[in-house]
């Protein structure tokens, strides 16, 4: 079960073990709950990769990070049946690719960068499939925001939210990590490989855009 | 941390007043309390069609190396066959003049001759059966005048 801290416990917890100092890393979803990772995470992983109960293992690690998967695809992706798809086979690819996972890495940056991409290459591949124009596959999700009835009502979420479609993908993705999942630059720059400069210069541009966007409307 | 929360409070601490989408986008009751034990499922199933599908890596090889020996062996018929048919091709094109003019029927007929002296003389350790060019060889290693082996017959 996620363990549930306050906010001010938020982001960074300083554990002091016998041999040294380390940091754990906690990750926050929109739901405010704060999962304590890489230890915990880790000893998952091992149990998993030795085998020993890897299965109840995994289904652990899964209710750790399902809701922030959920969400960050969701964001991206809009539709709940579509986000159930890419969230079951990011898990999926997750699981066959734990025998490759290095120790040294953090998962909860490892499982983000596979929902992104499996995210970007759902996109893709419904813009393929359109026969509408790439660009209006956005207007195509802007107006599901307002008709789909597993989406509030909120009049300026919802505003927010289709002012985060007309942005760029990158801008787009960067914002909803930076400003919902409130990732640290570092880590984003892990995931996404770009460097921490251009990310903030990322973040800069689509809040000036989704600013101007609530200027006009 | 304080200077990263910094940061962060003065990149989003505008639209930070909007608000969070916690309860924008809503799941279906109970799809959270599910959805590890679906994809647990999936995983199982996923891992047991493998299992099906896998094959005995010692038979894969095995099928492998047949394969490739069976190409081999039909690749080497196939040149057999084709050399055979070009060889078969050749002879049949030749006419009684263009083997004249090639000088092949002097070698037959020297091939003749020649066969008949060494039967005559017994087979001097030379097989009566070999190409025409070694007997020449032969000859030439012993030092025979193949004028003496006309006169003698």
């Amino acid at each position: 079960m996620p363990l549930t801290l306050s906010a001010k416990q938020n982001e960074f917890l300083t554990e002091k073990s016998e041999n040294n100092l380390h940091v754990v890393a906690a990750v926050t979803d929109s739901h405010n709950e704060v999962y304590l990772t890489d230890e915990s995470d880790h000893e998952l992983i091992r149990q998993i990769k030795s085998g020993n109960q890897a299965g109840k293992a995994f289904e652990s690690l899964v209710s750790r990070y399902q809701k922030m998967v959920y969400f960050h695809i969701r964001r991206m992706i809009i539709d709940h049946d579509d986000t159930n798809d890419v969230v079951q086979i990011t898990f999926i690819k997750a699981w066959k690719g734990l025998e490759n996972f290095r120790e040294d890495a953090r998962f909860y940056t490892w499982i983000y960068r596979i929902a992104t991409n499996e995210a970007l290459t759902f996109l893709k591949q419904k813009k393929r499939r359109s026969l509408i124009p790439m660009d209006d596959v956005e207007h195509q999700l802007a107006g599901q925001l307002e008709h789909d009835p597993l989406i509030s009502s909120n009049s300026l979420q919802l505003k927010l939210h289709q002012a985060i479609l007309t942005l760029p993908e990158k801008q787009r993705l960067v914002f909803h990590m930076r400003y919902f999942d409130e990732i640290k630059y570092e880590d984003m720059s892990q995931i996404l490989d770009t460097s921490v400069g251009a990310l903030k210069a990322s973040y800069h541009h689509a809040v000036n855009k989704i600013k101007s966007y609530f200027d006009k409307h | 941390v304080k200077r990263e929360d910094q940061n962060r409070n003065s990149d989003s601490g505008e639209l930070k007043e909007w608000g969070t989408d916690s309860n924008f986008f809503r799941v279906p009751d109970g799809y959270f309390e599910s959805l590890p034990s679906v994809i647990s499922n999936k995983i199982n199933k996923s891992d047991n069609t493998l299992k099906d599908n896998s094959v005995n890596p010692l038979i894969k090889w095995a099928v492998a190396a047949a394969v490739i020996l069976g190409i081999i062996a039909a690749g080497w018929i196939y040149f057999q066959k084709q050399s055979m048919e070009s060889q078969r091709q050749t002879a049949t094109v030749f006419t009684y003049d263009e083997l004249l003019s090639s000088g092949l029927i002097y070698e037959y007929e020297n091939r003749l001759l020649i066969e008949h002296y060494f039967s005559a003389a017994g087979n001097n350790g030379i097989q009566v059966s070999d190409s025409v060019r070694s007997l020449n060889n032969y000859l030439i290693d012993h030092d025979i005048d193949v004028e003496l082996i006309f006169n003698e017959l």
